[in-house]
C-alpha cells in the first residue's frame, strides 16, 4: 500500500490520459453519446398562461392536434397540461374544473432539460422517470420547446435507418 | 451486434410489455375512464363478448370527445374507440413497434395472440425502456430527474 505522499514507482495510470474520441459500432449509441437536446425536434410547442381556462386549453390542444401544452406564468415554465391530466383530473370532474384556470389541473414542477444537455438525458427521463413530454427551458426558466415521445422515437428511427 | 440488428431479431416478447387494460365494448366511456385511471394507463383495449380485441380507446380520443361535449362520458366505448387496432404478435421483431409508431404516429400498440386475445400493451414507454437498457452507459448514467438550476450564485 502506498500513501498519497509516497512515490508509486511509475505504476500510476492517469484515468484521464486517453483523450482519443471513442469509437462506436452503432449509430444510435454514437448519437446518444454525441448529440444534444438541441438536435432533437422540440418545435413547434404551445404555451398557455396559467390563467387560461381548461376549456380553452383543451380546445387549443384539439385544434393544434397536440397532446400536451406548456403552462407559463411571468415568462417562466410552471407546469405542463397533457392528455394524462385530462384523464386523471378533468374527465370525471368536468363541471367543476372545465371553466377554471388550467393551473388548477396542470402537473406542476415539470421535469425539464436544457438545450445544451445530452439527448440521452431525455431518453433517461422518459424511460426511468416515466415522464412523456419533456419541456426544454433556458437557464432563466423560459420554455423554448418540448420533446415528445414521438419526437424521441423519430430521432432514434432516423439513426436506426441510417 | 448493434441495436439495429438486435431490433430486427429480438422479439416483442423480450420487451417489458405492460398488462393490458381491457374493457368490454358494452362499457361506457365513463367506465373505461375509471378503469384506465385505476390502472394508470392511457389506453384500453376494447373486447367483444368472446374477449377478442375489436378496438382501442385512448386518452387522446377522450380529449377530443370532451372537447365536443361532456356527454361523451355516457356514450358506449365502442362508439368512440378506433376500430383499426394497431397490434403486434409476441413473436414479431421489436423493430415493428418502432416502425408502427413512426409511420402511424401512435403511442400504444396491443400485443395479441393469433386468436386476437389481448396479451399486453407496448409502445413508446416500453420502447424507451428497451433502448435505455440496451445502452445503459449512454442513457442510465444521466440524472432522470431533469435539470435544476440553482437560484443561488456560487460566489467566490
Amino acid at each position: 500500500m502506498t500513501s498519497a505522499n509516497e512515490p508509486d514507482n511509475g505504476n500510476f495510470q492517469d484515468p484521464l490520459e486517453d483523450y482519443s474520441t471513442p469509437a462506436f459500432d452503432d449509430p444510435i449509441e454514437e448519437a446518444l453519446h454525441e448529440k444534444l437536446v438541441a438536435s432533437l425536434q422540440a418545435q413547434p410547442h404551445i404555451c398557455v398562461s396559467a390563467d387560461t381556462s381548461v376549456r380553452d386549453t383543451m380546445k387549443l390542444m384539439v385544434g393544434q392536434q397536440i397532446a400536451c401544452v406548456l403552462v407559463e406564468e411571468n415568462d417562466r415554465l410552471v407546469g405542463v397540461f397533457g392528455d394524462r391530466d385530462v384523464l386523471d383530473k378533468v374527465a370525471l370532474e368536468y363541471d367543476a374544473v372545465i371553466d377554471g384556470p388550467v393551473r388548477n389541473v396542470m402537473s406542476t414542477n415539470p421535469v425539464s432539460v436544457r438545450e445544451d444537455e445530452s439527448a440521452a438525458k431525455v431518453l433517461s427521463i422518459m424511460a426511468v422517470s416515466g415522464y412523456r413530454h419533456i419541456p426544454v427551458v433556458r437557464p432563466d426558466g423560459k420554455s423554448v420547446g418540448i420533446v415528445s415521445p414521438q419526437r424521441m422515437a423519430h430521432f432514434l428511427y432516423g439513426y436506426l435507418e441510417s | 451486434m448493434g441495436l439495429k440488428e438486435e431490433m430486427e431479431t429480438a422479439t416483442v416478447s423480450q420487451m417489458n410489455v405492460r398488462p393490458p387494460v381491457i374493457v368490454p365494448q358494452t362499457s361506457t366511456v365513463r367506465e373505461a375512464v375509471i378503469t384506465m385511471r385505476t390502472a394508470g394507463l392511457g389506453c384500453a383495449v376494447v373486447v367483444d363478448a368472446q374477449e377478442h380485441a375489436v378496438g382501442m380507446f385512448t386518452e387522446g380520443i377522450l380529449r377530443h370527445g370532451l372537447n365536443e361535449s361532456v356527454s361523451v362520458l355516457d356514450d358506449l366505448v365502442e362508439d368512440q374507440m378506433v376500430a383499426r387496432l394497431p397490434w403486434v404478435l409476441p413473436s414479431d421483431p421489436i423493430k415493428m413497434v418502432l416502425q408502427a409508431m413512426e409511420e402511424h404516429n401512435i403511442r400504444f400498440i396491443a400485443v395479441l395472440d393469433e386468436n386476437r386475445n389481448v396479451l399486453g400493451i407496448t409502445g413508446q414507454k416500453t420502447l424507451m425502456e428497451y433502448v435505455a437498457e440496451y445502452f445503459p452507459r449512454e442513457v442510465l448514467t444521466h440524472d432522470p430527474t431533469g435539470s435544476t438550476i440553482s437560484p443561488r450564485k456560487e460566489g467566490a
